[in-house]
């Protein structure tokens, strides 16, 4: 999955290296002179000075874009590559007095990607890019830079060492990232952050740039008595440029006119080039798939003719008229007029793409995102915790209990709002990606929590359901935010399939859930036994333990086994000892482990609650460290930033299992003294785990 | 009697079920984590479908997470025979039929079945690959990991386009890999004015000149001798080779170099006035039908180099019948006991244009839909029981409340 950013960053080479050495580009290449100075001339160095507003936003927010294959807000993407780059979902902006009103004001994405596109000159200013290790610095040569452990970078902090970043990560990209070395892995994501800054820095270039038409009698009696002209004006007459163009190749005595004129479209070529990479416009032929870039264009109305593309021509105008709306916003400090221009351009575009039918669930993506379900449905899973926590310290009193079935069952809704929010959006089943099965695994542990608090009403699966529910959702927020990237991404062609995604992925994500949950149950078995000899609570702790691992196992054996079948149907073999299968089915495996050996009375719930929490490390093995291994048919799963929480959480589980022993001491500790009290004095006594 | 009921009440008891099931689950994750060190193929051989497990690769892992090594470690096949018995003596035989048992006992037997249906799969299923170029057609697959000797005789002409008619004899399967170290092996077929003799066999080589002075550890034959290689992780990338002697009817005899390798000439030997090739090469398996791929269709996601989907029109030629089929991932061709995948594709390379392949994975096996069928035994099994188990439970609990 890391190899589509990597791919993008060597398509932002060239922009990255033309950001990087605009002086020394200049000197050698008239050319690259002329479009660099061309790109800056309609208003890139102009400050904003005003306030955007909200319509503004939240045309840009609804604006359609096709990335990574899919159709999705301009929101979503400035979302994830603001989370890539700074690992937050806003940029404060310097406090300074040259930032005039909007200092120390803090950008939402979508204001942040608009700054950048519009204003890029003040955006190079904000502390955008977050370096988590000062060594990379010293290795760019940018080590005077260097500041405080969490601290952002601005562009123009990083600039004087892009040149190197460049050339020292190029030769890294075609390594996997296991057999990269820490700063080498850190350097080649500096690299694909600031390629695709600049591919969201240059999305405006066209459209503000001027395109001088001079003294051509070529161009003159194409575009008339102007000095310049616009992208638009050029690419609308592409067809005929093209066709002059090749007729001057073969007339030998205007040589000028021959230099002006393929100048001039090579200059469009260049420049369209450079705004290329946040893709917004519809194609007309509707069987074609891929959305038009800017240089895409020139190929389109080379081929039919300007007549079969207004709408895209239209398009590309309107664009134009944000940027000169922007630049005039500048001055006069009044957005009024930008917002027009945005609204405009925003709509044609969504009509365009409303009229391929496609984009129908972008105004839902953006509501999804605005909403913030998944925040709130954690929000309210931590009051949950709080309050489970007030319960068992006041057990006498109700209002806590009831105040935790408030804040887990309305954050189990808002939970599964967002889950059905997001399978209607991509109009799949709920778990296809890894960072879904987070939330399946926060959903189920609170569904079925609450479940057995009204079998069992000991307080101990609502507070479970709270404490796990909640730690599952912060671990999907912490994952999102670590990755960076769009959480609802396109599949690969394996797993194209609705009905096994329902089945197989769905009942194995659901049987990690139950393990899981019996395995927090069991430690609170475990640790509660440190305090505590209340026989009836630990067996009724117990009881929950073993009844959410029967659930485990039929929804674990139902999905493994239909893994298998799935397995079957795609990869010709029912069982192949992949990594993730050989996971699954040790889930299975030690399920059937705990549940045989307490039927052969090996164990009761003691021995049961260690075993479960073992199982804990056999599912995040299965989970997710499988996934680091880098073997296997599963790569569509790969992700080795997980590493470092995975051991954690081993050693997590160990020091329970270490609390769990010191638990069966002190039980034996208190039966032995039990013991020796009813043999000092006659009289019945019970209990045991 | 007495020695053999407690042996019976031994293989059936829980804590058996408990050994293996532990057992299995620490070989589960030691091949697990093997498939890091030597690969998928390796893993899967030494872990699991072995008696033992090598103790080496056992503490090969062992050692590296900082455990002491194991002197011996049962290996899948072992653990999983004992299970079927556990379960069919404890789960099923001994079980006492009662209302309560009934889901575990169905439960039991959709195990049994699928574990049988393994078996069953690993006894008679034959796997393997087959590529066809748009227009192309054929009847048989490559086997991904058996190797075979092959004897080519030319009976025909040479037509126009360098073609000939041949005739052909697949020596004796792959007995010839037990012709490791000093071993040799001799094939033979009636046809064959000579018999085979191999020896030194090795799972992956190349192959190299003998220079003065620097004996090799391998014969040399014609100037040249094999180099063993360390066995590649994906065994498919492994090139297996061995010596040949061909002994004729009068005694004589000729040496020879075989490699599985399609870059190099076959070695070639004559006896009685005629001449024959003798190849190494990767098992054929013939179909019951025909394959002739019509038309090769990939997408990518738009803008991207993400498949989004490959599929291959194909028409199936069986006798008199021919049936066009679409095969694609997740829908597989099934006809006659066989089933056939998409796979991959390539080149990947390819230019606008440029003739593509369609990659297809192609099995045999008649214990196919045999997991389909126990999963839902296995499912309508545990739910009956713990459908019957909850329904107590709750039955307990508001009784108990209620009083």
């Amino acid at each position: 999955m890391r190899a589509l950013p990597v791919v993008r960053a060597v398509l932002g080479a060239a922009v990255l290296l033309w950001a990087a050495a605009p002086v020394a580009v200049a000197q050698s290449d008239p050319q690259a002179d002329h479009a660099h100075a061309m790109a800056g001339a309609g208003g890139d160095r102009m400050p904003r000075t005003f306030a955007y507003t909200p319509a503004t936003i939240a045309a840009f927010e609804r604006l359609p874009i096709q990335e990574s294959g899919r159709v999705k807000p301009f929101l979503t993407y400035s979302r994830f590559l603001l989370l890539r780059l700074a690992e937050r979902t806003s940029v404060a902006v310097p406090d300074e007095p040259r930032f005039g009103d909007l200092a120390g004001a803090s950008l939402e994405p979508v204001s942040w990607a608009l700054d950048v596109m519009l204003y890029p000159a003040q955006a190079d200013e904000y502390p955008t890019f977050l370096i988590p290790d000062r060594d990379l610095l010293d290795r760019v040569g940018l080590g005077e830079a260097a500041k405080r452990k969490r601290d952002r970078y601005s562009f123009n902090d990083l600039r004087p060492g892009i040149e190197r970043i460049a050339q020292e990560a190029r030769p890294l990209l075609d390594k996997e990232e296991k057999v990269r070395d820490r700063l080498q892995n850190q350097l080649v994501y500096l690299y694909r952050d600031l390629s695709d800054y600049m591919s969201l820095r240059t999305a405006f270039t066209a459209a503000r740039a001027p395109f001088r038409v001079g003294d051509s009698e070529v161009l003159r009696s194409v575009f008339g008595d102007v000095s310049s002209v616009r992208f638009a004006d050029g690419a609308r007459n592409y067809g005929q440029l093209s066709t002059q163009f090749m007729r001057l190749r073969s007339d030998q005595e205007r040589e000028a006119e021959l230099q002006a004129v393929g100048d001039f479209l090579r200059q469009q070529r260049e420049v369209a080039d450079l705004s290329s990479y946040v893709i917004w416009l519809p194609p007309s032929d509707q069987r074609t798939e891929a959305w038009l870039d800017l240089d895409g264009v020139f190929g389109e109305i080379g081929r039919d003719g300007p007549a079969a593309h207004g709408t895209q021509l239209q398009a590309i105008e309107l664009q134009q008229n944000v940027a000169d709306a922007a630049a005039r916003a500048s001055t006069t400090s009044d957005p009024t007029a930008l917002e027009a221009a945005a609204t405009t351009f925003v709509d044609h575009v969504r009509r365009m793409t409303s009229l391929r039918g496609e984009g129908s669930h972008v105004d839902m993506e953006v509501t999804y995102y605005r909403v913030k379900w998944l925040y709130w449905a954690l929000i309210l899973l931590v009051i949950g915790c709080v309050t489970a926590a007030v319960s068992w310290a006041f057990v006498k009193s109700r209002w806590p209990m009831w105040l935790t079935w408030s804040a887990v069952g309305s954050g189990t809704v808002m939970l599964v709002v967002g889950i059905v929010y997001r399978c209607i959006i991509r109009q799949r089943p709920p778990i296809s990606t890894l960072y879904e099965t987070f939330l399946a695994v926060a959903a189920g542990i609170a569904i079925v929590g609450m479940v057995v608090e009204v079998l069992i009403r000991r307080r101990i699966a609502l507070s479970a359901a709270a404490y796990l529910g909640a730690t599952t959702l912060w671990l999907a927020d912490r994952y999102e935010f670590m990755r960076g990237e769009d959480t609802m991404p396109q599949l690969q062609a394996v797993l194209d399939t609705n009905f096994y995604l329902s089945i197989h992925v769905t009942t194995v994500t659901l049987g990690y859930m139950a393990s899981l949950l019996a395995g927090g149950v069991g430690a609170v078995y475990l640790i509660g036994r440190l305090f505590s000899d209340d026989v009836g609570f630990f067996q009724a702790v117990g009881r929950i333990v073993y009844g959410v691992l029967c659930f485990g196992l039929l929804l674990s054996l139902f999905g493994t086994i239909m893994g298998g079948i799935w397995a079957n149907d795609s990869w010709g073999r029912f069982w192949g000892w992949d990594p993730k299968e050989n996971g699954a089915l040790m889930i299975v495996l030690w399920q059937l482990l705990i549940l045989h050996g307490r039927m052969g009375g090996y164990w009761r719930n003691w021995g049961m609650s260690m075993l479960a929490v073992i199982g804990n490390m056999i599912v995040a093995f299965s989970w997710f460290h499988v996934n680091l291994m880098g073997v296997g048919l599963h790569s569509y799963g790969f992700d080795a930033g997980l590493k470092s929480a995975v051991v954690t959480f081993y050693w997590t589980q160990g020091a329970i299992l270490g609390l769990g022993f010191v638990a069966w001491l002190l039980m034996r500790t208190r039966a032995e003294t039990a013991r020796l009290r009813a043999d000092a004095t006659p009289a019945t006594s019970s209990g045991g785990a | 009697m007495k020695v053999l009921n407690a042996v019976i009440r031994f293989l059936g008891s829980f804590g058996l079920a408990a050994a293996i099931l532990f057992l299995l689950t620490v070989l589960t994750l030691l091949g697990t984590l093997a498939q890091e060190d030597v690969g998928l193929f390796r893993a899967q051989q030494a872990f699991f479908e072995s008696w033992f497990v090598d103790p080496e690769l056992v503490g090969l892992r062992l050692s590296r997470i900082g455990l002491f090594d194991v002197p011996i470690m049962p290996g899948g096949m072992l653990l999983m025979v004992l299970l079927f018995v556990n379960l069919v003596i404890g789960g099923m035989v001994r079980m006492r039929l009662k209302a309560r048992n009934v889901g575990i006992l169905i439960t039991h037997l959709g195990i049994a079945w699928l574990l049988v249906a393994g078996v069953y799969k690993q006894v008679t299923a034959d796997e393997g690959g087959l590529q066809l170029f748009e227009g192309e057609q054929s009847a048989e697959y490559v086997s991904y990991h058996d190797w075979e000797i092959l004897v080519e005789e030319r009976i025909g002409a040479v037509a126009a386009d360098g073609t000939a008619e041949v005739k052909q004899w697949v020596l004796d399967g792959d007995r010839f890999t037990d012709a490791v170290g000093p071993r040799t092996v001799t094939l033979h077929t009636d046809d064959l004015p000579f018999r085979l003799t191999v020896s030194g066999y090795l799972d992956n080589v190349t192959i190299d000149r003998a220079r003065p002075g620097v004996p090799p550890a391998t014969p040399v034959v014609d100037g040249f001798f094999l180099v063993s290689l360390p066995r590649e992780k994906e065994n498919e990338m492994n090139l297996a080779g061995c010596y040949a002697r061909a002994i004729r009817a009068d005694g004589s005899s000729s040496d020879g170099i075989l490699i599985g390798s399609d870059r190099t000439l076959p070695w070639t030997v004559a006896a009685e006035g005629r001449t024959f090739a003798v190849k190494l090469r990767k098992r054929r398996f013939d179909m019951p039908f025909t394959i002739h791929l019509d038309d090769f269709i990939h997408e990518y996601h738009p803008n991207t180099r993400m498949a989004k989907e490959y599929q291959s029109q194909v028409t199936v030629m069986d006798g008199d019948q021919e049936v066009p089929v679409r095969i694609r991932m997740n829908e597989p061709l099934r006809r006659d006991g066989m089933i056939v995948f998409q796979s991959s594709w390539g080149p990947t390379n390819a230019g606008p244009g440029q003739k593509l392949y369609s990659g297809f994975s192609v099995v045999r096996n008649p214990a196919d839909q045999w997991p389909y069928w126990s999963l839902w035994v296995i499912t309508a099994g545990m739910l009956i029981h713990f459908i019957m188990k909850l329904t107590r439970f709750v039955g307990r609990e508001l009784g108990g409340k209620q009083a």
